[in-house]
């Protein structure tokens, strides 16, 4: 790997923006739907359980990026050149994948809620536009627009406090009425709103003094946490649990009721606005698997990433339906169980256990 | 160049959305279904038309079809400009649709993305089309019956509703849903005057007058602002600005037994009769929780014998028990023991003593 200057890197605390950003994105719109179908009212706990989750794994990427400079480094100690390689392309499937959901959901969202007849292709061409202006200008860029991703939409926060009237806070009790396992299995259902972190396994080269930046990143964990835990809170104090059960975005139904003597509904200001929490989200995504595939195949950046959305901009406009999308989040959800709670700590062990060996001679 | 880029790209993606134009659609304000022979459904639209010198004019447009959501394209086939219906703020069901179709049809507006979660539900007595063809105020039908409802629930009997805590009350297990019924009173005014109780099915099963709206409201919401005559051997006091809350709670279990305690706070601002001294207002409060106490727990015998629930007891009890089982509380609920505890506090008494 070559050397990355450093005015080319961004500093510690950028981290704690460009980890909440990763992890803020369209699964906000609509997570409490398919937590409180397993957990009921007492899915908040598993909001809980999920933030102690990514911060243990946070730690133990940690702990990897101790000894090895970033993910293709550490394959290539556990596995060897030939296997690592495969496993980066694998990697390379999964940030495409996750590209695709995050895209194509926030694309439904748009549809459904705004403008119906919308051409998803068009939309999808301007967006990658965008994005590919975004990513070819470098990780710095996307890491400054994840700070005004976070920043900038701050607001909404103090928006949903509107709907306090037509709350109910005893909803949640009694607290713990079901059982661990279903809470459990909510916490599972709960990974597509967490994923994303992992990709400093990939961007962590270009932090300035990597080990710093830590508990920066525990920071960027513990605010999301916050957040999902405001909104969870938020939204089943306003919904019954049937309602929240047919209800695909309770966090955009729930706007629905907010008024303004000059905005009558708030929802679409808050649907274009996730716009900017979006783009960060999908740039880090095509930077990663683009970045993956330089170190792995030699390709440069700039061509993998054209390419990269040219494959996203033919795939996207074929998936048309409620349905597809809902497979499509499925999967995701399925995928990054598996690669942030199982393969990252099987590779922690792995790397552990290769270290001792190697040291041993 | 960059900039010519973005400038061009700017003129370019403006076009590519539908537009629409204030001046050349018909906004829908107000909707009104009401029964038709042969099992149809006669659905009303009103439609708010914005005149130059700022007045506005109501217009309306009926047909019959068999689902509620053909007639919104039957009626865009009759109109001349495309009707958006974004703004909705009311919708009305006549009597005899709430006793059947009402929940079939509020999917629609549950469903639809364009329409907010704070429009108006309402039952109206006798045709829902004759109540949108009055004239009312200046602003148009629709503000003005949602407008009515807007402060009589704020400073009146009229218990929180919109369309988001009607689905609340009727998805929520153990409480029903209740719609405000209004009547027309002639071409100028309408009155509010019951509040419909529904069934779990979401079938109208009962009505609670004017009389008894003040015990309603404080069974199922609190008071924020509302008055109400007390009168003690020939002496009358009216208690404004009444703030009130309850707390529902299991007082025994095996049998079950649950209590409800009122908390009512209010101003004296009429007196008639001798001086009113602080026993005086002493006597107005007992007799006052007195009332309250009977007037409530003869609401609730009457909801239990309908098997309906618009206080939420069932919800509160699951609140307050582990693992509540809703099969057994349906058998309790009939024969379950009330208790209701009111307790008034009586702050001021006017500027006079």
């Amino acid at each position: 790997m070559q050397p990355i200057k450093v005015q080319r890197k961004i500093e510690p605390f950028i981290v704690f923006f460009v980890i909440a950003s990763t992890q803020l994105g369209v699964g906000m719109l609509g997570f409490q739907r398919i937590v409180a179908a397993s957990a009921g009212y007492d899915a908040w706990i598993s909001v809980v359980i999920a933030g102690i989750a990514t911060n243990t794994v946070m730690f133990l990427i940690y702990k990897m990026l101790k000894e090895e400079a970033d993910l293709v480094s550490i394959h290539q100690q556990v596995f060897g050149k030939w296997l690592g390689g495969m496993f980066n392309l694998l990697f390379v499937v999964y940030f495409g994948y996750a590209l695709l959901t995050v895209a194509r959901s926030y694309i439904e969202v748009v549809q459904v809620w705004m403008f119906p007849d919308l051409n998803v292709f068009w939309f999808t061409l301007f967006f990658f536009i965008l994005v590919f202006y975004v990513v070819n200008s470098g990780f710095r860029v996307i890491s400054g627009l994840s700070f005004f991703s976070i920043v900038l939409p701050l607001y909404l926060i103090l928006v949903f406090l509107f709907i306090l009237p037509y709350t109910d806070f005893r909803n949640f009790l009694p607290i713990y009425d079901h059982s661990i396992k279903e809470i459990l299995q909510a916490t599972k259902d709960l990974t597509v709103i967490t994923l994303g972190y992992e990709t400093i396994l990939v961007f962590y080269p270009f932090i300035k003094n990597g080990q710093k930046s830590e508990k920066w990143a525990h920071f960027g964990l513990l605010f999301t946490t916050f957040i999902y835990l405001y909104i969870t809170f938020l939204t089943f104090a306003y919904f019954s649990e049937e309602q929240l059960k047919e209800t695909i975005w309770p966090t955009l139904s729930m706007l629905k009721i907010v008024q303004f003597p000059f905005i009558e509904r708030f929802e679409y200001i808050s649907i274009v606005n996730w716009y900017i929490i979006i783009i960060p989200n999908v740039c880090i995504y095509l930077w990663c698997a683009s970045r993956l595939l330089k170190r792995t195949v030699n390709i440069q950046q700039r061509k993998s990433v054209v390419g990269l959305l040219f494959i996203l901009l033919f795939l996207i406009p074929q998936l048309e339906t409620r349905y597809q999308v809902d497979v499509l989040n499925d999967y995701i959800q399925k995928i990054g169980f598996a690669v942030n709670y199982l393969y990252i700590p099987l590779l922690f062990v792995l790397l552990l256990i290769v270290k001792k060996v190697k040291n041993k001679r | 160049m960059k900039k010519y880029i973005l400038l061009f790209l700017c003129l370019i993606l403006s076009g590519c959305v539908n537009k629409s134009i204030i001046d050349e659609v018909d906004i829908e304000r107000g909707v009104g279904y009401d029964e038709a022979s042969d099992n149809k459904i006669r659905g009303t639209i009103l439609l708010s038309k914005y005149n130059e010198d700022g007045t506005t004019e109501n217009v309306t447009m009926t047909v019959v079809d068999e689902t509620s959501v053909n007639i919104l394209s039957r009626l865009q086939r009759q109109s001349d400009s495309t009707i958006v219906y974004g703004s909705l703020k009311l919708v009305i069901f006549s009597e005899a649709i709430a006793k059947k179709d009402l929940i079939e049809i509020s999917d629609a507006f549950v469903r639809d993305a364009r329409l907010g979660s704070r429009m108006y539900f309402v039952i109206s007595e006798g045709s829902a089309q004759k109540v949108l063809k009055g004239e009312y105020g200046d602003h148009g039908n629709a503000t003005f019956i949602s407008d009515a409802l807007d402060h009589n629930i704020k400073h009146g009997d009229v218990p929180k509703t919109n369309l988001h805590l009607f689905v609340y009350d009727y998805t929520q297990k153990g409480r029903t849903a209740y719609l405000p019924i209004i009547k027309k009173l002639n071409q100028q005014r309408i009155d509010i005057s019951a509040i419909g109780l529904l069934d779990r099915q979401g079938h109208l099963v009962d009505k609670v007058s004017v009389k008894d709206m003040f015990y309603l409201k404080l069974l199922v919401d609190k008071y924020s602002g509302g008055s109400q005559v007390v009168k003690l051997d020939g002496d009358r006091a009216t208690i404004r600005s009444i703030h009130s809350k309850n707390k529902i709670k299991i007082s025994k279990r095996n049998p079950l037994e649950m209590s409800i305690n009122i908390k009512v706070e209010g101003i004296i601002q009429e007196y008639r009769g001798k001086k009113l001294t602080q026993k005086k207002i002493e006597q107005f409060e007992k007799k006052f929780a007195e009332e309250i106490n009977q007037n409530t727990t003869k609401l609730i015998k009457r909801f239990q014998q309908l098997g309906i629930d618009p206080a939420g007891l069932g919800h509160n009890a699951k609140q307050q028990t582990r693992n509540f089982d809703f099969k057994k509380w349906d058998d309790e609920y009939k024969d379950l023991t009330v208790h209701v505890k009111t307790d008034v506090t009586i702050l001021e008494s006017g500027v006079v003593q």
